[in-house]
């Protein structure tokens, strides 16, 4: 099984560095990267060094760059379709990886043979906060959920799986699903995720191999500014996962999903 | 431009003699400057029907290279793998029983020669169902959108994007896209094309070069017995257009959403009922 890691990236700071440092630092070096870059007009430095690094460290590196500049989401599509691996990994600038997490990944993938989408928690690191928050254990660690069971979890439950940085995903279920939705540029993420497991089933790793870092130049920073749209299209993916699993003649928790639904809003009224 | 400048996607699963009509509407372009992907979604039937048209095709020239997913997919999770797999700058999808008339790649080729920068092209084409042959075409006489004039004309006139038969999109556009969603299995075309158009502007051809069958082997065939509803699944489009357009301040139409959806309802269900209503008047 072959492993790319994607980088997608524009202007890049001296955040950079920690998750290329986190990928030198990996016990496992049977993987490759791949930095796509989104015609940057700064932060060259930064890529080049980063580039540099991973290949005087052994660890097989590509730079690549999409024929024209493209919209966020559509960003990470087009560095999506451009890799080789069998398995892909998003890794966004400033999150870094704890040393095992490429062994994990691989001991997962040789255990379960149906496994194509893999979870792992992670420590949360918030601008201007000082102590990093552990995410809380997954419900459904431990085995292989099918995409029956996790189907009924996606549907009670809404996303579960963390920022892209933590997970990782067989390329042909990329493929089949297309990619991110760059009409849901906030939660398109969660709609993938979310549609991954459904379909193909999970796996999740309960310690928290990630480090999610919510830097000042990430657009995650920005989420308290736009709650609104950010319930919207919380709810659009919500019933767009609730009219698929009725295409599909699953068996809808129907007072979990409403349920579900009201959290949302609560949150968002309790937020605004 | 390249001989592989365009891949005809093919995503087949089982199929039947409907195949060799499409091939043979492919035979007869009068440009057979193009490729062929055929992607076969583990068929338990149909093997000689391929083999047939792979024969064909090497008989008219045309090179057609067949792919397998590494396990059966879905529908439409089968559409994207087979996209994904195609190699050319344009990618155009077919599905079998589907028609290309023999102008279609000629007219492509000029289109994309004289418009450099299209991204997506679309054509009118017939609608066959049994001996009825309909005509589409789009509401306007421009033959290249822009975003915001896209948005002047959709969603206000109705669905006249039209699917995947009428459709030629740049691969790296539709790439970024992220394909067509699995989630919507009525609509996926609808809301990639709608997609497309609203964030890279429309190319459109005005003439008839396509023909969409409606066929026993099809999914559209008798889709009101199947799970699938079409009004639900373009509220939820309309309601993901219209954020995204407020949100990246491009003109979404006011009341768009609402005229949208009563254009769809009166299609789905108001026509059919009046139709039913005048079978018992006239039975009676």
């Amino acid at each position: 099984m072959t492993l790319e890691i994607i980088i997608p990236l524009r202007n890049p700071t001296e955040v950079l560095d920690k998750s290329i440092e986190s990928l030198i630092a990996q016990t496992d070096r049977n993987f490759s990267v791949l930095i796509s870059d989104n015609h940057s007009t700064k932060g060259q430095e930064y890529i080049g060094r980063a580039r540099d690094r991973l290949a005087q460290s052994g660890i097989a590196v590509r730079k690549i760059e999409p024929p024209a500049e493209l919209e966020r989401v559509e960003h990470w599509n087009w560095a999506h379709y451009q890799s080789s691996g069998d398995w892909l990994k998003p890794l966004f600038v400033g999150d870094w990886l704890e040393p095992g997490y490429v062994a994990r990944i691989h001991e997962i993938v040789a255990a379960y043979a149906l496994c194509r989408f893999i979870h792992c928690n992670y420590r949360l690191y918030q601008h201007g906060v000082q102590k990093p928050k552990a995410s809380s254990p997954s419900r459904w660690s431990g085995r292989f959920y099918t995409a029956a069971e996790m189907q009924d979890v996606v549907l009670r439950h809404g996303m579960q799986f963390g920022p892209p940085s933590g997970v990782a995903y067989e390329r042909t279920i990329f493929l089949a699903l297309g990619g991110y939705s760059p009409v849901l540029p906030i939660t398109a993420d969660c709609l993938l995720f979310c549609s991954m497991a459904a379909q193909f089933g999970a796996v999740a790793i309960p310690e928290p191999l990630l480090n999610f870092n919510i830097h000042a130049n990430r657009f995650s920073t920005h989420l308290p500014q736009i709650r609104r749209e950010t319930l919207q299209e919380t709810h659009t993916f919500l019933f767009a996962l609730a009219y698929h699993a009725w295409t599909e003649n699953v068996r809808i928790p129907l007072l979990g999903f409403l349920r579900l639904l009201l959290r949302t809003f609560r949150s968002y009224l309790a937020e605004r | 431009m390249s001989s592989s400048w365009l891949e005809i996607i093919m995503p087949v699963r089982n199929p039947g003699t409907k195949l060799l009509e499409t091939g043979a509407s492919l035979a007869a372009q009068t440009d057979r400057d193009f490729g062929i992907l055929l992607s076969d979604n583990h068929s338990t039937t149909g093997q000689d029907m391929m083999e047939q048209f792979h024969h064909e095709m090497a008989s008219a020239g045309i090179s057609v290279r067949q792919v397998k997913p590494p396990y059966a997919l879905g529908r439409v999770q089968h559409w994207n793998w087979a996209h994904a797999e195609g190699r050319a700058e344009w990618l155009k999808p077919l599905f079998v029983g589907d028609l290309l008339l023999p102008l279609y790649v000629e007219r492509l080729r000029q289109r994309i020669q004289i418009k450099s920068g299209a991204q997506i092209v679309r054509c009118d084409f017939q609608m066959r169902k049994g001996d009825k042959i309909s005509a589409t075409s789009v509401p306007f006489q421009q033959t290249s959108l822009t975003p915001a004039e896209f948005l002047k004309y959709y969603p206000l006139l109705g669905n006249w994007i039209g699917g995947p038969i009428n459709m030629a999109y740049r691969r790296a556009a539709w790439q970024a896209a992220g394909g067509y969603s699995t989630q919507l299995p009525g609509c996926a075309d609808l809301r990639l094309n709608a997609m497309l158009a609203m964030r890279r502007g429309l190319e459109v051809i005005h003439e008839p070069l396509a023909v969409f069958q409606l066929h026993e082997q099809r999914f559209s065939h008798g889709i009101g017995k199947r799970r699938v509803n079409g009004c639900f699944e373009l509220w939820l489009i309309l309601r993901e257009l219209r954020t995204y357009c407020l949100k990246a301040s491009l003109p979404w139409p006011q009341g768009g959403l609402g005229r949208g959806l009563r254009l769809q309802m009166k299609l789905d269900y108001w026509d059919p009922f009046k139709q039913r209503i005048k079978k018992i008047l006239l039975g009676s």
